[in-house]
């Protein structure tokens, strides 16, 4: 059923939770990128292939019933708002193409989608909360592999799968954690983080434009040569590492010689909710990143640890624009932005840095 | 040491000539070799191709480049368009193009071939499982609509299937 990326607004994502015991782990998420045998890639391929293909897998993926696919959002545009929102909900592959008869088949709660066209012929993504890459590869693997009862897939021995970028050849699978890093970034680390990753085959990417809220995708990069256990392997002992690096880091802010420095960064985060008429994205998130973060260290309500995970995506700029519901203009966006903010802080009750 | 047929040049062939008196040491130059005809300079791929022979392994494909310089079927070319990275148009592309892509890929990711996972190709399975979900929801409803006729029918097409 042909859907209006609008109707996403207002409610988040089934894996989009604070992470758990407070850590820094929040979400998995598995890619698998396939194409049609026989079939030419969708950057080159005819409008009338493209639009066979989009028939044929809508077909197929409504077939599948599990999981039932119930909303297809259509999407001619890589620049359109509609690219921007689903884009925000990482329900696009990182690249993606304009053009006809292209789009997004998505589950409730947003767990399952299949992007259509986009890239190349199939991206199939599933996501969960919380750190459990065994269980969402399985399920990954367990759609694939109905699917390919359907379809034929490219595939060739040497090969593997084959996909339009050369980053996607062999397994055609990406596996990827979401993780809240605020302590890295206020310990100016990610630099080395992103250095660190990069040797062992990962990427670090913001989740948002500029990491706002100081959340990030850590991705792992190589399709060709390591198979899919290798990989889940690599990501199992590539997240604790980077989760305990945030926590040494959080543990360190409250060194004699930081604690001054973070207490401050509260405060002017607490100040800035208390009174900002106009908010821009990264300010807002970044705040509630903050107080969430000083919440632990006592330095904000309690309340506050979860607000980044409740506002977050009704916060970001395409989000924004199409809840609005009307033409508006970046100043009567950012006053939005600070109302919502605001009224939500002021929900809370607790200490502030100042009492 | 010098030649022994010229005297003149170093000797820098070394042969050992088993004749009728038995073996005898011969030390020449490679001009007075090549013309007793012992010797005709080294053509080294002659040389790796005895060689390979010798070990029995398959000689190397023909060339790197390619025959093509674009695929016909998707015009896919490895120099991309405008400077922007080549994205692969079909799957021809990686057989034309089989030797760069993999150096490519190579490159890239550091492996040598896929090592995971095939698709799973039992398609018949796939569909007859569609076939078989699609018949028992039919017969849900038959059964609520209480049209026992139809349920019966269609309960004997399931059991065709299973």
């Amino acid at each position: 059923m042909n859907a209006e990326p609008a109707a996403l607004t207002g409610r988040k994502p089934d894996w989009f939770r604070p992470p758990q015991d407070g850590k820094a782990l929040v979400a998995t998420r598995v890619s698998l990128s396939r194409n049609l045998g026989g079939i030419i890639f969708p950057p080159r391929a005819s409008e009338m292939t493209l639009a066979n293909v989009e028939t044929l897998l809508r077909h197929r993926l409504e077939e599948l019933g599990d999981p039932p696919f119930d909303a297809y959002f259509p999407l001619t545009s890589a620049d359109s708002l509609a690219a921007a929102l689903l884009r925000e909900r990482l329900l696009l592959p990182p690249h993606v193409l304009s053009g006809p008869s292209r789009g997004v088949a998505v589950s409730p709660g947003e767990t399952v989608s299949a992007a259509v066209n986009l890239l190349d012929h199939l991206t199939l993504v599933v996501m969960e909360a919380g750190f459990r890459p065994d269980r969402v590869w399985e399920r990954a693997d367990e759609i694939d592999d109905r699917l390919a009862g359907a379809v034929e897939f490219a595939f060739d021995d040497e090969f593997g799968f084959l996909t339009v970028s050369p980053e996607d050849v062999g397994t055609g699978l990406h596996i990827e954690f979401v993780a809240h890093l605020p302590a890295l970034v206020l310990t100016s680390q990610t630099d080395k983080v992103v250095r660190a990753l990069s040797e062992i085959g990962f990427r670090l990417l913001p989740l948002a434009e500029g990491g706002a809220g100081h959340l990030f995708r850590v991705r792992s990069a190589r399709t060709f040569g390591p198979d899919e256990g290798e990989t889940i392997a690599d990501v199992l002992e590539t997240a604790p590492v980077v989760e305990n690096y945030e926590l040494a880091a959080r543990d360190s802010l409250s060194s004699p010689a930081k604690r001054i420095v973070f207490e401050d960064r509260v405060a002017r985060a607490v100040a800035l909710l208390d009174n900002a008429r106009l908010m821009s994205a990264s300010e807002a998130l970044d705040a509630l990143s903050l107080v969430g973060l000083g919440a632990s260290f006592g330095l904000a309500p309690t309340g506050a640890a979860d607000l980044l995970f409740r506002l977050y995506f009704d916060l970001l700029p395409a989000h924004l624009r199409l809840s609005a519901g009307r033409e508006t203009d970046d100043t009567e966006r950012k006053r939005l932005r600070a109302d919502m903010v605001r009224r939500a802080w002021n929900g809370l009750a607790g200490p502030r840095p100042e009492e | 040491m010098l030649c022994g047929r010229c005297g003149e040049k170093n000797a820098s062939i070394h042969v050992i000539e088993v004749g009728s008196g038995g073996p005898r040491s011969l030390h020449l130059c490679s001009s007075c070799a090549a013309e007793i005809g012992l010797m005709v300079g080294i053509d080294a791929d002659k040389l790796e191709e005895s060689l390979r022979a010798l070990i029995g392994e398959e000689p190397p494909p023909e060339a790197e480049q390619p025959a093509f310089e674009s695929c016909p079927d998707c015009g896919f070319s490895l120099s991309g368009e405008e400077g922007s990275p080549a994205l692969f148009g079909c799957e021809k592309d990686f057989v034309l193009f089989r030797f760069p892509i993999q150096s490519l890929l190579h490159r890239r990711h550091g492996g040598k071939a896929h090592k995971g996972k095939r698709p799973a190709s039992d398609g018949s399975a796939a569909r007859k499982q569609q076939a078989l979900r699609a018949l028992e929801k039919r017969l849900e409803e038959a059964v609520r609509a209480e049209n026992f006729e139809l349920a019966a029918e269609i309960r004997d097409r399931i059991r065709e299937l299973t």
